[in-house]
Protein backbone atom coordinates (compact mmCIF):
# COMPACT_ATOMS: atom_id res chain seq x y z
CA UNK A 1 0.00 0.00 0.00
CA UNK A 2 1.32 3.44 -1.05
CA UNK A 3 1.07 6.78 1.10
CA UNK A 4 -1.21 7.74 -2.20
CA UNK A 5 -3.94 5.64 -0.66
CA UNK A 6 -3.17 5.66 2.87
CA UNK A 7 -4.12 9.80 2.43
CA UNK A 8 -7.19 8.93 0.46
CA UNK A 9 -8.47 6.57 3.25
CA UNK A 10 -7.81 9.46 5.32
CA UNK A 11 -10.06 11.77 3.14
CA UNK A 12 -12.76 9.41 3.36
CA UNK A 13 -12.55 9.21 6.91
CA UNK A 14 -12.79 12.90 6.45
CA UNK A 15 -16.10 12.74 5.27
CA UNK A 16 -17.69 10.08 6.75
CA UNK A 17 -16.26 11.84 10.74
CA UNK A 18 -17.71 15.12 9.35
CA UNK A 19 -21.52 14.07 7.90
CA UNK A 20 -21.62 12.48 11.52
CA UNK A 21 -21.44 15.14 12.76
CA UNK A 22 -17.92 15.25 14.46
CA UNK A 23 -16.24 18.66 12.44
CA UNK A 24 -13.56 18.46 15.02
CA UNK A 25 -12.45 15.27 14.53
CA UNK A 26 -12.96 15.93 10.64
CA UNK A 27 -10.65 18.67 10.92
CA UNK A 28 -7.83 16.73 12.90
CA UNK A 29 -7.70 14.06 10.34
CA UNK A 30 -6.52 17.51 8.44
CA UNK A 31 -3.04 17.64 10.09
CA UNK A 32 -2.71 13.62 8.88
CA UNK A 33 -3.35 14.52 5.43
CA UNK A 34 -0.61 17.02 5.12
CA UNK A 35 1.85 15.39 6.25
CA UNK A 36 1.39 12.62 4.06
CA UNK A 37 1.64 15.38 1.37
CA UNK A 38 4.55 14.98 -0.82
CA UNK A 39 5.05 11.21 -0.04
CA UNK A 40 2.52 9.88 -1.94
CA UNK A 41 5.00 7.82 -4.24
CA UNK A 42 6.61 5.91 -0.80
CA UNK A 43 4.80 2.75 0.55
CA UNK A 44 3.57 3.14 3.95
CA UNK A 45 5.89 1.10 5.56
CA UNK A 46 9.05 3.42 3.99
CA UNK A 47 6.99 6.19 5.31
CA UNK A 48 6.62 5.61 9.00
CA UNK A 49 10.31 3.95 8.88
CA UNK A 50 11.51 6.94 7.54
CA UNK A 51 9.26 9.25 9.81
CA UNK A 52 10.34 7.21 13.22
CA UNK A 53 13.91 7.95 12.26
CA UNK A 54 13.67 11.58 11.86
CA UNK A 55 11.34 11.62 15.24
CA UNK A 56 14.59 10.01 16.97
CA UNK A 57 15.66 12.05 19.54
CA UNK A 58 19.50 13.58 18.70
CA UNK A 59 22.25 11.19 19.80
CA UNK A 60 24.43 12.79 22.78
CA UNK A 61 27.06 14.53 21.86
CA UNK A 62 30.27 12.83 22.52
CA UNK A 63 32.41 14.45 25.69
CA UNK A 64 34.57 17.21 24.69
CA UNK A 65 38.01 15.90 24.37
CA UNK A 66 40.44 16.57 27.23
CA UNK A 67 42.22 19.86 27.09
CA UNK A 68 45.71 20.06 26.77
CA UNK A 69 45.66 21.02 30.49
CA UNK A 70 44.10 17.71 31.64
CA UNK A 71 46.49 16.14 29.41
CA UNK A 72 49.23 16.91 31.10
CA UNK A 73 47.80 17.22 34.68
CA UNK A 74 47.09 13.33 33.70
CA UNK A 75 50.64 12.86 32.25
CA UNK A 76 52.55 14.45 35.33
CA UNK A 77 49.95 12.08 37.86
CA UNK A 78 50.75 8.82 35.66
CA UNK A 79 53.93 9.56 36.19
CA UNK A 80 54.60 10.51 39.80
CA UNK A 81 52.21 7.37 40.99
CA UNK A 82 53.60 5.33 38.33
CA UNK A 83 56.94 5.67 40.20
CA UNK A 84 55.97 3.47 43.37
CA UNK A 85 58.37 3.60 45.66
CA UNK A 86 61.71 4.04 42.93
CA UNK A 87 62.76 7.85 44.50
CA UNK A 88 64.61 8.42 41.31
CA UNK A 89 62.03 7.90 39.21
CA UNK A 90 59.63 10.20 41.50
CA UNK A 91 62.64 13.01 41.14
CA UNK A 92 62.54 12.48 37.34
CA UNK A 93 58.91 13.04 37.16
CA UNK A 94 59.06 15.62 39.72
CA UNK A 95 61.90 17.93 37.40
CA UNK A 96 60.37 17.45 34.45
CA UNK A 97 56.94 19.08 35.85
CA UNK A 98 58.84 21.92 37.19
CA UNK A 99 60.86 22.61 33.85
CA UNK A 100 57.50 22.34 31.80
CA UNK A 101 56.22 25.74 30.55
CA UNK A 102 52.55 24.69 30.28
CA UNK A 103 52.14 23.78 33.74
CA UNK A 104 51.13 26.58 35.69
CA UNK A 105 50.75 26.92 39.61
CA UNK A 106 47.11 26.08 39.55
CA UNK A 107 48.01 23.00 37.54
CA UNK A 108 50.82 22.00 40.09
CA UNK A 109 48.16 22.04 42.59
CA UNK A 110 46.04 19.86 40.76
CA UNK A 111 48.82 17.64 39.99
CA UNK A 112 49.51 17.30 43.78
CA UNK A 113 45.93 16.82 45.13
CA UNK A 114 45.57 13.90 42.09
CA UNK A 115 48.68 12.61 43.04
CA UNK A 116 47.26 12.88 46.82
CA UNK A 117 43.77 11.33 46.05
CA UNK A 118 43.97 9.15 43.38
CA UNK A 119 45.19 5.88 45.37
CA UNK A 120 42.39 5.79 47.51
CA UNK A 121 39.80 7.68 46.13
CA UNK A 122 39.60 10.10 48.06
CA UNK A 123 38.09 13.66 47.16
CA UNK A 124 39.93 16.40 50.13
CA UNK A 125 41.33 19.09 48.01
CA UNK A 126 44.75 20.70 49.55
CA UNK A 127 44.73 24.43 49.44
CA UNK A 128 49.29 24.96 49.10
CA UNK A 129 50.81 28.71 48.94
CA UNK A 130 52.65 27.92 46.47
CA UNK A 131 54.45 25.59 43.75
CA UNK A 132 57.00 25.07 46.14
CA UNK A 133 54.60 23.69 48.75
CA UNK A 134 52.86 21.52 46.68
CA UNK A 135 55.80 20.24 45.21
CA UNK A 136 57.18 19.80 48.95
CA UNK A 137 53.80 18.07 49.52
CA UNK A 138 54.19 15.26 46.98
CA UNK A 139 57.37 14.62 47.91
CA UNK A 140 56.42 14.04 51.89
CA UNK A 141 53.82 11.84 50.08
CA UNK A 142 55.83 10.06 48.34
CA UNK A 143 58.35 9.25 51.25
CA UNK A 144 55.56 8.22 53.61
CA UNK A 145 53.67 5.60 50.97
CA UNK A 146 57.74 3.97 50.16
CA UNK A 147 57.65 3.77 54.01
CA UNK A 148 54.64 2.28 54.19
CA UNK A 149 55.33 -0.15 51.56
CA UNK A 150 58.64 -1.20 52.67
CA UNK A 151 56.93 -1.75 56.20
CA UNK A 152 54.09 -4.21 54.41
CA UNK A 153 57.05 -5.94 52.67
CA UNK A 154 58.77 -6.29 56.02
CA UNK A 155 55.70 -7.93 57.25
CA UNK A 156 54.82 -10.28 54.34
CA UNK A 157 58.63 -11.36 54.17
CA UNK A 158 57.79 -12.28 57.99
CA UNK A 159 54.96 -14.01 57.11
CA UNK A 160 55.73 -15.60 54.67
CA UNK A 161 58.41 -17.44 56.64
CA UNK A 162 56.38 -18.88 59.56
CA UNK B 1 -8.52 14.46 19.41
CA UNK B 2 -5.99 11.92 21.32
CA UNK B 3 -3.40 9.82 19.38
CA UNK B 4 -4.95 7.17 20.88
CA UNK B 5 -8.72 7.22 19.70
CA UNK B 6 -7.11 7.58 16.01
CA UNK B 7 -4.79 4.44 16.84
CA UNK B 8 -8.80 2.83 17.77
CA UNK B 9 -9.98 4.28 14.41
CA UNK B 10 -7.73 2.98 12.01
CA UNK B 11 -8.03 -0.86 14.13
CA UNK B 12 -11.37 -0.75 13.38
CA UNK B 13 -10.98 0.81 9.39
CA UNK B 14 -8.29 -2.03 9.15
CA UNK B 15 -10.35 -4.78 10.11
CA UNK B 16 -13.74 -3.89 8.44
CA UNK B 17 -11.24 -3.54 4.76
CA UNK B 18 -9.28 -7.42 5.80
CA UNK B 19 -13.38 -8.43 6.31
CA UNK B 20 -14.19 -7.51 3.00
CA UNK B 21 -10.78 -9.44 1.38
CA UNK B 22 -9.07 -6.09 1.17
CA UNK B 23 -5.74 -7.72 3.27
CA UNK B 24 -3.32 -4.74 1.40
CA UNK B 25 -4.88 -1.89 3.08
CA UNK B 26 -5.05 -3.77 6.84
CA UNK B 27 -1.62 -4.16 6.74
CA UNK B 28 -0.65 -0.62 5.36
CA UNK B 29 -3.30 0.87 8.85
CA UNK B 30 -1.19 -1.35 10.85
CA UNK B 31 2.17 0.08 9.95
CA UNK B 32 0.89 3.91 9.92
CA UNK B 33 -0.42 3.03 13.57
CA UNK B 34 2.57 1.60 14.28
CA UNK B 35 4.19 5.21 14.13
CA UNK B 36 1.90 6.65 16.60
CA UNK B 37 2.99 3.66 19.31
CA UNK B 38 4.21 5.75 22.36
CA UNK B 39 2.53 9.01 21.36
CA UNK B 40 -1.29 8.27 23.02
CA UNK B 41 -1.70 11.04 24.60
CA UNK B 42 -0.40 13.77 22.65
CA UNK B 43 -3.18 14.96 20.22
CA UNK B 44 -3.38 14.49 16.78
CA UNK B 45 -2.92 17.64 15.69
CA UNK B 46 -0.08 18.12 17.79
CA UNK B 47 2.10 14.94 16.70
CA UNK B 48 0.95 15.43 12.61
CA UNK B 49 2.76 19.09 12.94
CA UNK B 50 6.04 17.50 14.49
CA UNK B 51 5.75 14.63 11.36
CA UNK B 52 5.40 17.26 8.94
CA UNK B 53 7.96 19.56 10.58
CA UNK B 54 10.58 16.82 10.66
CA UNK B 55 9.88 15.59 7.33
CA UNK B 56 9.99 19.00 5.88
CA UNK B 57 13.25 19.80 7.73
CA UNK B 58 14.81 17.01 5.86
CA UNK B 59 13.78 17.86 2.53
CA UNK B 60 14.82 21.59 3.09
Amino acid sequence: MNVRELRSIFQQLQELLSSAGSRQSARDLDSVVKALDGSENKTVEQFVSETKRLLEPPPPQPEPAATPDETAITHYVRGLLGAGDDREAFEEVLEDLRADKRIGKDQVFAIANAFFNEPTGGTYVFKFKSKAAAYEFMRKKFVERAQLDSKFKIIEKLTQSR
Amino acid sequence: MKVRDLRKVLKAVGRMHEQRGDKAVRKGLDAFANLLDGHDNESVVEFMERVEKARKARRA
